[in-house]
């Protein structure tokens, strides 16, 4: 590279060590992972130059604890003087130049030099070998992190390629211990397509395993599926049993999805690993696949996608969005294919993945399409499918909430109907939208006071018998802008039913708080309560079955002067029937009226 | 009450692990209920401690109002057994989403006000916070020379433990020059923010729908168009950002109305069950000036609303439409303009349809 560029700044390097390890990576353990890159590049740059080069990594470890010593060698394209020059020179300029490139995509030689720096996180002085395959003499470079280094040629000439050593500072020991390097390496390596090998207390292994077939061309991998499987258990460390093949368009990227073999939280991290040009570039990728991918967990390659300056995540870009969006892509074609040719299959996912399944398909009509027959759903039929409700080819009514729901369950199962329960998560929201995607089904949105519709009126001489005691009662409930109704309905042994529409359980809730709350809060609770208040929408329902007998001597028998105790007593039982919280007005009332059934009873006991 | 507690925490694991909307509220507001049937006050306190935020960043904020006079009277009942700092912070939100209740006079917030500041000088902090309530606040009561003055106020002070964090500041200070009509000003203040330098929760997600159209204005209208889906994306799943689904169509109907056309029908029902009426009427308007925009011009379009919504039998007639949403929205307008005493919110929406229509 030609320098234009009259002036330089001259960087405190001890500075620029400190920055990398303390902002820009993670950890001090990235310098195997940056020795590992410059090496893989190596090796790349000379394979373009010879295609039949067979590349190798091996790295050394002698001594121990403060004496450890690390030795990494390559047999890749090597570096000439003038390209040890340039990148120390690259090293030297400011970053401004070429913005944030300078970690970046740079050019091999300015990535090289970064790479090395990385070292002085872990050792005091760094030691080079290089001997570049185009010829030249073999080059020994020494550095310092106080910046000053030393060039040397050397007499003898090397085979081509590059050597590392790094002597350990105190107290980094721990990243030059064998178990570590071997883990890193092979955590960061995995995916190489040539072999590192590892020697170490006189042993030498080999880290890295073949690179099978079918991670280069996922469409392979239903051939060898327990193979997959297991691979998948060794890189991620979890005991799948299904998977799916990714692939973007460009065929640039792709990989392994497996899905997890248990239920996840929605809000849980998403920890994909991914390899860059087949070196590990994240395992907490979490923005690689589209969010509702969250019922599986990724072995990832790619080679179109820009890293961010530590090289531990992707730029949020174009690029990105595209590849995202395409990987998405390929989980649904999977899933759609499942629900075609392997229902089990699908079955079995779904009942895992139920809430999230549930969560994309409130997105995407065209997955809850796709998806809608298996997803669980809970009704007054049982745990059932949609496909299985569907079935029934009854009305589907669905409650808005669960508290809707656990309200009329009794009553309607009592009159079969069949209702969904709504109220848990995304049910509701995908209920109504299920006549978008199946136009012509009856599904209906079940209100507290629809179920009266199954309920049956008094004929007229029932209406007049007990109108006086209606409206007493009416009367009774007034101050809790409640309203009774008079009704026959099942199951009898059920005297009476509250139902709340939502502007009354609005203003409910307003008035609880307005009891607990300071001054300032009190008035503005009743400003806001106050403009409720006067709509008939406002009060709730007390429906008291006359198939009950109690209600039924209640109501129709001789008059009694208890009759308003008694009402406020049933109003008091629904409640608590219905799972309402009480006010203190109602409390009191319920204990009032307690007091007063035992003094009754007394008295009853008395007059024996 | 061992049963209680099993499902008090199972309710309350479930909802942390939702996103802050409509579910994770159901599961919540189910919590509270259970501790106050089980007369279990702590239970009561943490599930509203949740519920106020939930409300206040998921798009329900009388759900948090109410939530919050009741912890506040626990906490007055009971000083020592609750945490005060974040009760403490959380009354910003909430004070911040009253205003938005034409049925609140402006006395009850002004008491309010006083309330925050007696409660946070009493917490050992400054009046800065209380000045930049006063700010945002007389903002969205359409005062704005008030609003000034007490943005100078407040920029006099230093940061303390309830200030907001810079992002929020710096976001309200953009709206600040934006409606007081300094396009230019407001665009370049807005950088940190655009840049991504400064962000937090709710921004930039609150402060990009606003840029649209002034970029627009400016003549930068590349930068607009590359903005716009992009600044979506953040909000879109969040019904806290009502007024900025209405941003996104005011925008798109004048620079390509059929593409707004999706976010209305997406939109359009969850807003029309909103709470806040400020915003809903932000919404209606820009709704409005959609329709009004595609009949003026002649494009053919349908609408698809789900057979729920309140606006499912006008899906067809748009020009009925559009008549209802503008009636609505004024209706509202009328109500905020008469407590807060000026004619702005109706002068707004008269301008808004004229420039987005």
């Amino acid at each position: 590279m030609s320098d234009s560029q009259e002036y330089r700044f001259q960087v405190n390097l001890s500075g620029m060590i400190d920055i990398l390890s303390n902002h820009l990576y993670s950890s001090p353990r990235v310098f195997l992972r940056e020795l590992l890159q410059n090496a893989t590049d190596a090796i790349t740059a000379r394979m373009d130059l010879d295609p039949s080069h067979r590349g190798e990594v091996s790295v050394e470890l002698a001594s121990h604890g403060a004496d450890a010593t690390l030795l990494m060698q390559d047999n890749g394209i090597g570096l000439t003087e003038e390209d040890v020059h340039e990148f120390l020179a690259m090293i030297g300029h400011s970053s401004k130049r070429n913005g944030t490139e300078l970690l970046g995509e740079t050019s091999f030689i300015g990535r090289f030099g970064i790479g090395l720096l990385s070292c002085f996180m872990v050792s005091d002085e760094i030691v080079m070998l290089t001997q570049s395959a185009s010829g030249g003499p073999s080059i020994e470079w020494r550095g310092k992190p106080d910046g000053t280094y030393t060039i040397r040629k050397l007499e003898t000439s090397l085979t081509p390629g590059t050597k590392v050593y790094l002597r350990c500072k105190p107290e980094t020991d721990f990243y030059f211990e064998a178990e570590t390097v071997e883990l890193d390496l092979l955590h960061y390596g995995a995916l190489l397509p040539y072999p590192i090998r590892l020697s170490a207390g006189g042993r030498e292994q080999r880290i890295n395993p073949e690179v099978p077939d079918w991670i280069v061309r996922p469409d392979l991998a239903h051939g060898s599926p327990d193979e997959v499987l297991r691979f998948g258990e060794k890189m991620l460390g979890e005991r799948f049993r299904d998977f799916i093949p990714l692939r973007t368009s460009t065929g640039r990227t792709g990989g392994i999805a497996y899905v997890l073999p248990h239920a996840v939280n929605l809000n849980a991290n998403r920890s994909h690993k991914v390899y860059l040009k087949r070196m590990l570039i994240s395992e907490q990728a979490d923005n690689i696949l589209p969010e509702w991918a969250f019922f599986v967990k990724c072995l990832i390659w790619t080679d179109e996608l820009q890293p961010t300056a530590s090289r531990e995540h992707f730029y949020e870009n174009e690029q990105l969005e595209r590849v995202r969006g395409e990987l998405g892509e390929a989980i649904r074609d999977a899933l759609i294919r499942m629900s075609e040719q392997d229902q089990a299959r699908l079955r079995r996912i779904v009942e895992l993945h139920a809430l999230s399944m549930k969560n994309l398909a409130v997105e995407d009509d065209a997955f809850y399409r796709m998806i809608h027959r298996w997803l669980p759903f809970e009704s007054t039929y049982g745990h059932k499918t949609l496909g299985e409700l569907i079935d029934e080819e009854q009305t589907l009514y669905y409650t808005a909430t669960l508290d809707h729901y656990r309200q009329l369950r009794h009553v309607a199962s009592a009159q079969s109907m069949l209702v969904v329960n709504g109220g848990y998560i995304y049910e509701a929201e995908l209920l109504e939208s299920l006549t978008r995607i199946l136009p012509g089904i009856d599904v209906r949105r079940l209100l507290p006071e629809d179920v009266s519709l199954a309920f049956t009126d008094l004929n007229p001489e029932e209406r007049s018998a007990t109108l006086q005691a209606a409206r007493t009662a009416d009367l009774a409930l007034q101050r809790f802008r409640c309203r009774i109704l008079l009704k026959r309905f099942k199951p009898e042994e059920l005297p009476a039913l509250f139902t709340l529409p939502e502007e009354a359980a609005t203003l409910r809730s307003i008035e609880r708080a307005s009891e607990e709350s300071p001054q300032a809060f009190a008035s503005i609770l009743g400003s806001l309560g106050g403009s409720l208040q006067g709509e008939a929408s406002s009060y709730s329902i007390l429906y008291l079955n006359l198939n009950n007998p109690v209600v039924e001597r209640l109501f129709t028998g001789r008059s009694t002067s208890r009759l308003n105790t008694l009402v406020e007593m049933l109003y008091a039982n629904a409640l608590m029937m219905g799972h309402y919280p009480m006010s203190r007005s109602e409390l009191a009332l319920m204990n009032k009226g307690i007091l007063s059934l035992i003094d009754w009873s007394m008295e009853s006991e008395k007059g024996e | 009450m061992d049963h209680f507690e099993a499902e008090f925490e199972d309710l309350m694991t479930e909802a942390y692990g939702l996103p802050n909307g409509a579910a994770k509220m159901a599961l919540l507001e189910r919590a509270a209920e259970l501790a106050d049937l089980a007369g279990n006050i702590e239970a009561g306190y943490e599930a509203r401690e949740e519920i106020v935020e939930v409300g206040s960043f998921g798009g329900f904020p009388l759900k948090a109002i109410v939530a919050y006079s009741w912890q506040l009277g626990q906490y007055d009942r009971n000083p020592e057994a609750y945490e005060a700092h974040t009760l403490h912070w959380n009354y910003k939100w909430v004070i911040d989403d009253v205003p938005s209740f034409p049925d609140v006079p402006a006395q009850q917030i002004e008491s309010l006000l006083e309330d925050l500041r007696r409660r946070y000088r009493e917490y050992g902090v400054s009046d800065r916070t209380y000045w930049y309530y006063r700010f945002r606040i007389s903002m969205y009561m359409g005062d704005l020379d008030k609003a000034g003055e007490y943005l100078n106020e407040f920029r006099k002070l230093k940061r303390d433990a309830m200030s907001d964090c810079s992002a929020c500041e710096l976001d309200e200070q953009v709206r600040y020059l934006l409606l007081t009509g300094q396009d230019e000003a407001a665009v370049k203040k807005a950088q940190p923010i655009v840049k991504g330098r400064q962000r937090c929760a709710h921004v930039p997600h609150a402060t990009l729908p606003f840029l649209l159209l002034p970029l627009h204005r400016l003549g930068r209208t590349e930068e607009a168009d590359k903005l716009q889906p992009e600044s979506y994306k953040l909000i879109r799943d969040n019904l806290t950002f009502v007024h900025e689904f209405g941003e996104h169509i005011g925008y798109l109907s004048i620079v390509d109305p059929q593409k707004a056309l999706p976010l209305l029908e997406r939109h359009l029902p969850q807003v029309e069950g909103h709470e806040d009426p400020l915003n809903r009427m932000m919404f209606y308007w820009n709704a409005a000036a959609l329709l009004q925009k595609l009949i003026r011009t002649g494009e053919t379009f349908v609408l698809n609303l789900p057979p729920s919504s309140r606006f499912y039998d006008l899906a067809d007639n748009h020009d009925e439409l559009r008549h209802k949403l503008e009636t609505e929205a004024f209706a509202i307008a009328q109500s905020l303009d008469t407590r807060n005493a000026n004619t702005y919110y109706t002068e707004y929406g008269k301008e808004l349809l004229k420039e987005r229509g």
